[in-house]
């Protein structure tokens, strides 16, 4: 299980080092549609390995 | 039990950053008040652990070991295969969890937006109602089903973020982008516990032994 709980704190700390470099980039709106992206990276994620999620 | 778990965990982490902007605003308040509560909360937090430590199980030490393993196969060691999934499905989920939570205030204060409390209270209560309730849901739909409506929530939460003009937008998107992250955390975690191959560990220690001998 450590490395699922590693996952929580590492999303964390990468989540936020992105989103201040986004928004000093890119400004808050192109952050938040870059992030809308993540989450279909997830879905997507979701949808490839549906065999093993039931 | 996993969604209550995970609902203690990271009801904090969602309710104080309001009562940290309460403390702020008040006239007794400002940022000091705020850190001295939140060394006040850690200190509280050392003294239950201490006096809660005789109820955590005994684990059997052995400081040799842990001497002669190198510190990078340690962390090599903990990767394991079977929660690989889960853990990548956490990080997703995750990851954008700074955007909406400490980043919100930014944002807020950028399209000039007041009351940003309202916010945290708001999403806050929603993830704490919603943690225990959607993880029932989840046990029921099935973990592909509740991963997908977690991500399609949390993908349509960014996007009206991303053109919220007024609190009442910004406070939808909170509730929407609670609501995915409470389903899937309790998931996540559920689909953690599920593969996690509870040989896996024991075999571990018996190589690291061996390896001793």
């Amino acid at each position: 299980m450590a490395t699922f709980s590693i996952a929580l704190p590492l999303s964390n700390g990468v989540g936020a080092l992105l989103c201040g470099s986004l928004v000093q980039w890119a400004r808050f709106f192109w952050m938040y549609a870059i992030y809308a992206n993540i989450a279909v990276g997830g879905l997507l994620i979701t949808i490839v390995n549906r065999a093993r999620l039931k | 039990m996993v969604s209550k778990i995970s609902q203690r965990t990271t009801s904090g982490t969602i309710l104080l950053p309001a009562v940290a902007l309460w403390l702020i605003a008040q006239p007794f308040g400002g940022f000091n008040v705020v850190f001295a509560v939140a060394i006040a909360l850690a200190s509280i937090g050392a003294c239950m652990s201490v006096l809660l430590s005789r109820y955590a199980p005994k684990t059997n030490r052995n400081p040799q070991a842990v001497d002669a393993a190198p510190w990078w196969r340690e962390i090599l060691n903990i990767l394991d295969r079977e929660i690989i999934l889960a853990s990548v499905l956490s990080f997703f989920s995750h990851v954008t969890f700074p955007a909406v939570a400490s980043f919100l205030l930014l944002y807020a204060r950028d399209i000039g937006v007041d009351n940003i409390g309202w916010f945290y209270a708001v999403s806050g209560t929603t993830s704490i109602l919603a943690r225990p309730i959607l993880g029932k849901v989840s046990d029921n739909i099935g973990r592909r089903r509740a991963l997908v409506a977690c991500f399609i929530l949390q993908a349509l939460a960014l996007v009206m973020l991303a053109y919220a003009a007024n609190l009442i937008a910004l406070m939808i998107s909170g509730v929407l982008y609670m609501m995915g992250l409470a389903m899937s955390s309790s998931t996540t975690l559920a689909i953690a516990m599920e593969q996690a191959n509870p040989n896996a560990a024991a075999a571990q220690w018996q190589r690291s032994l061996s390896r001793y001998r």
